[in-house]
């Protein structure tokens, strides 16, 4: 941000990991959608006996992936501070959230970085799994997502609205319950509709 | 733009990662890979004590942190105040910077020296000097983004030359400032989210020069600013 005056010059740059935890969903979601395809389904059946299980063990995964990305997510503040502080002026900086902090703050942002990173996993590993019922999907979805964010827009629209019953939440314990009720709901339809699905497709 | 260029992105990792699947490369590199993470872990580690060991001298403006509405504010009561001849009071108040100049003719010219620059100048006949002129500046309010940058603004210039006092622009400041803020998702708890923008607004106060001149002395025809006379 910047404003002049003439005389007076001033440059305001703010700094934040908010980009790495949104490439780390996007990362998380596509990685989802990867377990899904020919090549991971053929290699899972070579250890796991039906379809109920091959789910529980991506579920596994899901866990353990998100656990990861919301470590390294919730770290990347920390190494983002020492690359500024190594290519800019010392004292640039003089609002530092991270040297104010309280301990609990971290703790509560990892845990929320962790269940948006597994909500956007599971939604991916549902897409990947609807894909297989028809490849058409692959193309309806998205449109119908974009196409309801352009058409629906506002902060009446449908997706807008879903967004902000997340986003929006500031009691950390109901977007807990939020986030969690959401997981299963997405996790077992997932589960519900694939179940009956043939092993190799 | 910046769109098409994320879906390109994305589109090139999925590609690449589904080809990397096919070719089963990911998975004779499963090795390679697990050092590559535990690498990056170790450097995310090892920034935690790095980042709070640092030499940061941060000079906080948050306990300034203003409205923009409050330059206005303040821009209104120094000019009623200084109408009133209040000047012994706000001078106490408020940031300024004082000249005095010896100055014993009867007229006297006051130039502007810059163009595109606005300065308010205020003046009173005192009976109190007889050959001195003294010249009191109120540094302007700047707050931009409701930070408070008042105390890097630097003053006007003025200078008595025979019988004109000039006044020149101030030195052109440039002032870079930096906030590493809490980010989204911590930012959803604990202060005011960002991801959906940000706005910004700026505001400056204005330009006041406040001129004690003896009684009698008369302004002359090569003046180019607006006076406004305190009775």
């Amino acid at each position: 941000m910047s404003a002049g005056f003439d005389i007076f010059e001033v440059k305001i740059n703010y700094y934040s990991a908010s980009s790495v935890f949104v490439l780390t969903m996007l990362w998380g979601f596509i990685t989802a959608f990867l377990l899904t395809t020919k090549g991971y389904r053929y290699a899972d059946f070579m250890f796991v006996t039906n379809r109920l299980t091959s789910h529980l063990a991506n579920g596994l995964f899901l866990l353990t992936m998100s656990f990861l990305g919301s470590l390294t997510a919730s770290l990347s503040p920390f190494l983002i501070r020492v690359i500024i502080f190594i290519y800019q002026d010392e004292g640039h900086i003089t609002e530092d959230f991270l040297m104010s902090a309280q301990a609990h703050e971290f703790i509560i942002g990892f845990a929320t970085a962790f269940l948006y990173l597994l909500v956007f996993s599971v939604l991916g590993y549902l897409f990947g799994m609807l894909i297989q019922f028809n490849k058409a999907l692959q193309v309806i979805i998205p449109v119908v997502f974009l196409g309801g964010l352009m058409i629906n827009s506002g902060e009446q629209g449908m997706i807008i609205s879903i967004i902000n019953f997340f986003m929006m939440e500031s009691s950390f314990v109901l977007f807990t319950l939020k986030m969690i009720v959401s997981i299963l709901v997405i996790y077992l339809s997932t589960i519900l509709l694939t179940n009956k699905m043939e092993v190799i497709r | 733009m910046g769109m098409l260029i994320i879906l390109v992105i994305i589109g090139l990792i999925v590609y690449f990662m589904k080809k990397g699947i096919d070719n089963k490369i990911i998975r004779s590199n499963s090795k390679g890979l697990k050092w590559l993470f535990l690498g990056y872990l170790s450097i995310l580690v090892l920034s935690v004590p790095v980042a709070f060991l640092l030499p940061i001298e941060t000079e906080s403006l948050k306990g300034e942190i203003a409205k923009g509405d409050v330059v206005h504010e303040q821009d209104i009561y120094i000019e009623d105040a200084l109408l009133k001849g209040e000047i012994e009071e706000l001078v106490d108040k408020n940031k300024t910077e004082l000249w005095a100049f010896d100055y014993e003719n009867d007229v006297l010219n006051i130039e502007q020296k810059a163009e595109e620059f606005y300065v308010a100048v205020y003046l009173e006949e005192t009976s109190e000097y007889t050959e001195m002129i003294e010249a009191t500046y109120f540094y302007p309010r700047l707050i931009v983004d409701e930070w408070d940058f008042s105390n890097e603004v630097s003053p006007i210039r003025v200078e008595l030359k025979n019988n004109s006092l000039n006044i020149y622009e101030p030195l052109s400041v440039t002032i870079n400032h930096g906030e590493f803020e809490m980010g989204f998702p911590m930012s959803q708890f604990y202060g005011e989210s960002k991801m959906m923008g940000r706005s910004s607004s700026s505001s400056m106060g204005g330009q006041i020069l406040y001129l004690k001149v003896p009684e009698g002395l008369e302004i002359g025809d090569d003046t180019n600013v607006d006076i406004i006379k305190v009775e």
